[in-house]
């Protein structure tokens, strides 16, 4: 799919932030010179497509009883991944898994109702999977979070 | 939160539909009038249970930049000051301190690097290798090869 300057610019606007009105489409086209139908058939096709997963709240972890989390590194078999993979995304607490080009080649972000149930969570997955090994890699210390939202550097196609 | 807000949050979690009036579709799915929904949301917002109302991207699809997971084997009183001298590269998103897994993995920082490609990615590694002082070998460049699962947070 080839995108143009108006889906580029649509995308950017959007994911800052999506207006809670009662036709935010018709509100995000007047912004950018396009009419309402217009912005929704551009936003239905990138969302086909992919580039766009979807239009939501992003919740805090808090807000949902997740006191605790970690970043998991699994080392496994490559033929293995996949069925590793599926065991561990049915985990609601897992938001993010990566397989990665390391030793350890599965790497998943989990959160937890606290430290304890983090641990268990990870014992339970270690057992129903049967890697090599994992390793439990907790956050001791943040140095810089910068969540870039910036598309200025989006590229066609 | 009661109730309700937590119906409404779990409506759209996944994505609003893309039709004219998303929030009178929620709100008929749920029973509810379009204005209660809007009011709701504006309400959750405001309390801080969600960051933003937004639009996910896919970053790798639209082809955003190369993205490098770069771990680094820092002395142990080193790793701060290490932390410090990274996080200052703006290619640098992310920087994290986490326990080293001594003989398995004796990595203790973890830097994102945001860049155009993989080279430049590797070259921004390099340079910040020379800042903190370390050697080729005490740290390396990971990539994702696939993406397996990203949602956010669902309650």
């Amino acid at each position: 799919m080839k995108i143009d300057e108006t889906d580029r610019e649509l995308m950017k606007r959007i994911q800052k932030d999506f207006p809670l009105r009662r036709r935010p489409f018709r509100e995000i086209g007047e912004e950018l010179g396009i009419n309402e139908v217009e912005a929704i058939e551009r936003i239905s096709a990138l969302s086909e497509e992919g580039l766009i997963r979807n239009i939501s709240p992003k919740i805090r972890s808090s807000e949902v009883g997740y006191e605790a989390s970690t970043l998991v590194a699994v080392k496994i078999e490559d033929e293995r991944i996949e069925e590793a993979a599926e065991i561990i995304n049915r985990y609601d607490g897992v938001t993010h898994n990566y397989e990665r080009t390391a030793d350890y080649n599965l790497w998943f972000t989990l959160h937890a109702e606290t430290e304890e149930r983090l641990n268990a969570l990870i014992e339970e997955i270690e057992q129903r999977i049967e890697p090599e090994d994992v390793l439990n890699l907790p956050k001791e210390k943040k140095y810089k979070l910068h969540v870039d939202l910036d598309l200025e550097e989006v590229k066609d196609g | 939160m009661d109730e309700i807000d937590r119906d409404i949050l779990k409506e759209v979690q996944d994505g609003i539909p893309l039709v004219k009036r998303p929030y009178e579709e929620v709100a008929s799915r749920l029973d509810l009038e379009e204005e209660e929904v809007l009011t709701r949301l504006e309400k959750l917002k405001d309390e801080g249970v969600y960051r933003r109302f937004g639009a996910s991207l896919n970053h790798r699809k639209i082809g955003f930049k190369a993205n490098a997971m770069v771990v680094w084997d820092i002395e142990e009183e080193r790793v701060d000051e290490a932390g410090n001298i990274a996080s200052a590269f703006e290619e640098v998103t992310h920087c994290y301190r986490r326990p080293k897994k001594e003989g398995k993995w004796d990595y203790s920082l973890y830097t994102m690097i945001h860049s155009d490609s993989k080279e430049k990615c590797e070259k921004i590694a390099e340079k910040i290798a020379d800042s903190i002082g370390v050697e080729e070998e005490d740290y390396q460049a990971v990539y994702s090869t696939r993406e397996l699962k990203k949602t956010g947070v669902r309650i």
